[in-house]
């Protein structure tokens, strides 16, 4: 796996390749696990960032390698304050060989580590499975285990592994929901419960059409479940049908509070030319009768922040994304958001700051990745590489990455904009939100391809999208298309 | 800079340890597999996480899967992932049993490590493997086949529409 690193990328990550090199030069090992080691390295500075600094040296700092390598330098594990100084100011060359070669040992450890190892204790912990301390996970499996026939267990069940794979933002989970489903899933008509389920998945899984059929067949058997109508609303809004959208959220002014069918009417006039008037609607209805339910808060404000952005009131779009994260510090779609709008102004060290203690998640990486390459700082390569990687592990087996991460990762952690128009176009066939239009507009552009943004310009056109991203990019577009 | 400040940073160096973030991803298995004559030998790594939703090993339900507890739990893990995975040389079947049990870090957790060895009647020419691990529990796993035989390597996905796959092997 990692022997592709070396022989197949054209574009080796040059911190990769360096690190490489310096191991060969102290060790002389093959060069198998070089990904792992500046995976690890990162692993290890991420780890101890909030306390630390990181050194980083020059192992032949005066060798003129006659590469077309920067010199090469190694990632020093973690050292304190101090000693960076006491380091870099080491004499003689000796100390620093001696240093070298330790924080070598070290990387090659952790090289080692992803050998196969025996464990040292009993007492070892491996790994931590939450869920396995979760008693009513146990119950609700134990209960549908006895009755795997039984639709009320399993539906029990399976919305519990959904709640599951949202709060610990692990897909597996959407797997146990489906095979738990299992005896009603391929059936012609599921029953509504399943229906709803199953359509939760499926736009989990970026499977949004058939989340819709779905979704519409659940509302055809029960007009009233609000939850499908506002979901349909949602895929659709996400689409791009922006008429759809509305026409989902119709229903919901008989079926809901006021509030949840004006923010669902809301969001999608905002993208079809109403932007302004749609943020003072919602903005005025949300504080002249505040929500106590914290989900619904958590999507007024996510929702408000997003219409602040395109109308570039950065102020306002801050306000509420504070006040969302007051009530889920930990919210990874809040915090990408954050960040973009940090990243957006040239904040790039409060992104830093803001996601020091993000959850794992792809899009946290990314963002943190951006704002090191930004900075200057010496892991945001490995990050990145390590972001490839776990797109490489989902091609490799047999599925593609979601969407926008892969085009965003070459635009502007590769500077390989053909390659993110590439991976931008194809994410627009699947999903038509601001983002993935950007994407499309600032890959096209960078890439000198205008006549590649066609279709995207004419969506935008159509729909009267106002949008502080895409304005000025689409009008240098729309000036270079002969 | 002096000698000792400079073996003070070097031990402290090597002194700390890097640790293996676990960024969530679907569940993959890992089957390595070498055919030599009438002899298969595997390496299969698969994720704790999955293992403990199959067979339960966090016998004191405190989230954390220890060594202990893992190792207390390897004859099952045989059981259970051998009973899942068929080796046929032609139409019969090569039995196989472990050889050794070890863990290993990867990006998103840590795995199980089973070496087996697979002794099969005939010299190996048409080789049939079918495997069924975890799909019903979860139908979004995969097993990642990578295998070697004479100098040459094949590359496979087993997936809940691809239980059973066909080599070649001359």
């Amino acid at each position: 796996m990692a022997d592709e690193d070396m022989s197949s990328a054209q574009n080796p990550s040059k911190a990769v390749f360096n690190q490489c090199f310096a191991l060969k030069v102290l060790f002389r090992p093959p060069c198998a696990y070089d990904g792992f080691i500046s995976q690890s390295i990162s692993v290890w500075r991420q780890f101890s960032q909030s306390t630390w600094i990181i050194g980083y040296f020059n192992l032949n700092n005066n060798v003129a390698l006659g590469h077309n390598i920067r010199s090469v330098e190694v990632l020093a594990a973690v050292m304190p304050r101090g000693a960076k100084t006491l380091f870099l100011n080491a004499q003689p060359a000796i100390c620093r060989m001696l240093i070298s070669g330790a924080l070598m040992v070290v990387a090659l450890s952790s090289v080692l580590a992803a050998e196969p190892f025996v464990p040292e204790s009993d007492l070892d912990v491996l790994e931590q499975v939450p869920s396995s301390a979760d008693p009513q996970l146990t119950a609700l499996r134990r209960a549908s285990e006895a009755s795997p026939e039984a639709l009320e267990p399993a539906v029990a069940l399976a919305a519990h592994y959904i709640r599951l794979a949202r709060a610990e933002g692990d897909p597996r989970f959407y797997g146990y929901a489906e095979a738990t489903l299992a005896p009603w899933w391929t059936t012609a008509q599921p029953p509504v419960d399943v229906l709803v389920l199953r359509a939760v998945v499926r736009q989990a899984r970026h499977e949004f059409d058939s989340a819709l059929t779905d979704l519409v067949q659940v509302n055809e058997r029960q007009p009233g479940n609000a939850q499908a109508w506002l979901s349909r609303s949602v895929i659709h809004r996400v689409q791009g049908d922006y008429a759809e959208a509305l026409e989902s959220c119709l229903p919901l002014f008989r079926l809901v509070n006021r509030l949840m069918a004006t923010a669902c009417s809301a969001s999608a006039a905002a993208l079809s030319g109403q932007a302004a008037a749609s943020y003072e609607l919602l903005a005025s209805e949300v504080q002249r009768r505040p929500t106590r339910n914290e989900g619904e808060a958590l999507w007024f404000s996510g929702l408000l922040a997003d219409m602040a952005i395109a109308l570039s009131d950065v102020e306002k779009a801050e306000a509420h994304l504070k006040s969302a994260l007051a009530l889920d510090p930990d919210n990874p779609s809040m915090l990408s958001r954050y960040a973009d709008l940090l990243l957006d102004e040239g904040r790039d060290p409060e992104v830093l700051e803001l996601l020091a203690t993000a959850p794992e998640r792809d899009s946290i990486l990314l963002r943190q990745a951006i704002a090191k390459h930004r900075l200057g700082a010496p892991d945001a390569d490995a990050l990145a590489t390590r972001l490839e990687e776990g797109f490489r592990g989902t091609r490799a087996r047999g599925d593609s990455p979601h969407g926008r991460g892969e085009a965003r990762l070459a635009l502007e952690l590769r500077s390989n904009p053909t390659q993110a128009l590439d991976f931008a176009l194809a994410n627009w066939e699947v999903q038509r939100e601001p983002w993935d239009a950007r994407l499309v507009l600032q890959a096209a552009f960078a890439a000198d391809q205008p006549a590649a943004a066609a279709s995207v310009l004419a969506h935008l056109e159509r729909n009267g999208t106002e949008h502080a991203w895409l304005e000025p990019l689409a009008a240098k577009l729309r000036e270079a298309i002969p | 800079m002096n000698a000792l400040a400079c073996r003070l940073l070097a031990i402290f160096a090597l002194a700390l340890t890097p640790l293996a973030l676990s960024a969530h991803k679907l569940s993959d298995s890992y089957l390595h597999l070498s055919v030599d004559g009438t002899v298969i030998t595997g390496q299969w790594d698969i994720a704790l996480r999955d293992l403990e939703h199959a067979i339960a090993f966090d016998a004191n339900g405190d989230g954390k899967l220890t060594w202990g507890e893992v190792k207390q739990r390897h004859p099952e893990i045989e059981v259970y992932a051998l009973g899942r995975l068929e080796i046929l040389a032609g139409d019969e079947a090569c039995l196989a049993s472990a050889t050794e049990h070890l863990a290993s870090r990867r990006a998103d957790g840590v795995y199980a490590v089973m070496r087996f060895t697979a002794k099969c009647p005939e010299p190996l020419s048409r080789l049939t493997l079918g495997y069924t691990l975890f799909f019903d529990l979860d139908p979004s796993h995969r097993g990642l086949l990578s295998l070697s035989h004479n100098g040459a390597v094949d590359e496979s996905v087993f997936g809940p529409d691809s239980v059973e796959q066909r080599f070649n092997l001359d």
